[in-house]
């Protein structure tokens, strides 16, 4: 518990290893409010993952050709550690009110500090699904399937970071268990909506490169199009 | 500041903090959701006209609403506590607006996200009624000890939400436009602002739709 505290020397992957382990959010160490996660490791660990996962995702314009590769693989590895951030800025502020409203025992820093691990897991999933995506780019032609194995690698990761943090706050009430809950979708929808106003992340064979694309739709819409992609036409 | 605000939102009547704080969180965060809605126009004045509206709707509204307070609690013979009852209702409209300003990062994705005018009209009614329900949270807080010394204050506490939805609805009615219209020119007030009623023109929408 208390040796959790004092390895501020160790290396990244050590550092991984705990938050994954759930080391950081154990019951003895989260309510009394201090989390003793050395900030700035954790933010140079996120963005070390999410260039990574981000990469990954990139690949798949290096086997299917198209115009500008290498810039289209670096676009995706900014953009996700990007697409992390801004949903972390969109949703932090209400969870912050919400949590504040009911009385949570978290204050707003402790609350950064989780909200930072949980991402953290997430990026680490995603990352570390990201050869299996990679191999799938290398040997699949279906533009619709990679973008759907994509949204599920990221939703995964999600799902599996909701955990983490859900166990952090095990010895909290009910009620900030039923907000966490709340949030998450909503923290599961801006990410999806965020990722569809950051993309291209795969950039459709044949569309030329761009940072961005106009925004256009909503993230639900292109995900049941793509279904539709899938099996359909 | 965020020692002020975790006192704001736990609502508890001791530990309010001073009313410039109040403003100031209040006002901020109405502010800022009302920048951001103007701004999703791309008109920069009607972003500045935005953010001094939002928080003017909501002292206008609570202001409007102040009078019947007064009478509803001398009726019901709650008048020793209306300072009380005052220092709620402050921490209430405070925890509107800093609800807002937390909300304003969601609301400026939904302009960039939904493109029915429609459901952005309706995503913003959502984004009102959440602050709302979180300033009636706080308030209930202030109003709980009162309740326990006498049940009649809860009367007071309904009444208050139900006057204030009501006369607030038609303010941002008589204020609009937040988002503004494209093809409309950019003004501080629609020129027909006293003209026209909030609810009238929302049941006339209905008849519309099921015509």
């Amino acid at each position: 518990m208390s040796d959790s505290l004092t390895h501020v020397n160790e290396s990244w992957l050590a550092t991984l290893d705990r938050v994954l382990r759930g080391c950081f959010v154990a019951a003895e160490n989260a309510p009394d409010g201090a989390l003793a996660v050395p900030l700035r490791r954790l933010l140079q660990l996120g963005l070390t993952l999410g260039v990574i996962a981000g990469a990954c995702i990139g690949v798949y314009a290096l086997f299917h050709g198209g115009d500008a590769p290498v810039l289209r693989v670096v676009a995706s590895a900014i953009k996700v550690p990007l697409l992390f951030l801004l949903t972390a800025i969109v949703t932090m502020p209400s969870l912050y009110v919400f949590s504040a409203l009911h009385r949570l025992p978290v204050d707003f820093r402790m609350m950064l500090r989780l909200l930072l691990l949980s991402v953290l897991v997430h990026l680490a999933v995603t990352a570390s699904l990201g050869p299996v995506f990679a191999f799938f780019c290398a040997s699949t032609d279906s533009y619709p399937f990679l973008l759907l194995l994509n949204v599920l690698f990221f939703a995964i990761g999600g799902l599996l970071g909701f955990a983490v943090l859900r166990r952090a706050l095990v010895a909290v009430e009910k009620e900030a268990r039923r907000i966490l809950t709340v949030w998450c979708v909503v923290y599961a929808i801006v990410g999806l909506q965020m990722g569809w106003l950051l993309r291209p992340f795969l950039g459709r064979p044949g569309v030329p490169f761009a940072w961005l694309r106009a925004p256009e739709d909503n993230a639900l819409v292109a995900i049941l199009r793509t279904i539709g992609e899938l099996f359909g036409a | 500041m965020r020692t002020a605000a975790n006192a704001l939102l736990a609502g508890e009547p001791r530990a309010l903090p001073a009313l410039p704080t109040c403003a100031l969180l209040g006002g901020g965060g109405a502010a800022l959701v009302g920048y951001v809605l103007g701004a999703a126009s791309g008109e920069p004045w009607l972003a500045v006209f935005a953010a001094i509206k939002v928080p003017l709707l909501v002292v206008l509204a609570t202001l409007l609403c102040l009078p019947s307070l007064y009478v509803v609690n001398t009726v019901l013979g709650l008048r020793a506590d209306l300072g009380l009852a005052l220092r709620g209702i402050c921490a209430a409209e405070a925890t509107l607006g800093l609800t807002l300003g937390a909300l304003a990062p969601l609301t400026l994705l939904v302009s960039l996200s939904v493109f029915d005018p429609y459901l952005v009209t309706l995503l913003d009614g959502v984004l009102f009624a959440v602050a709302t329900f979180a300033a009636q949270k706080v308030l209930a807080r202030h109003y709980a000890p009162l309740v326990a010394r006498d049940p009649r204050h809860r009367v007071a506490l309904r009444a208050w939400l139900v006057l204030f939805v009501f006369a607030g609805i038609q303010m941002a009615w008589v204020l609009r436009p937040f988002r503004g219209t494209p093809g409309f020119p950019v003004e501080f007030l629609r020129a027909e602002a006293f003209e026209q009623n909030a609810y009238v023109v929302v049941f006339e929408h209905f008849l519309r739709l099921l015509r």
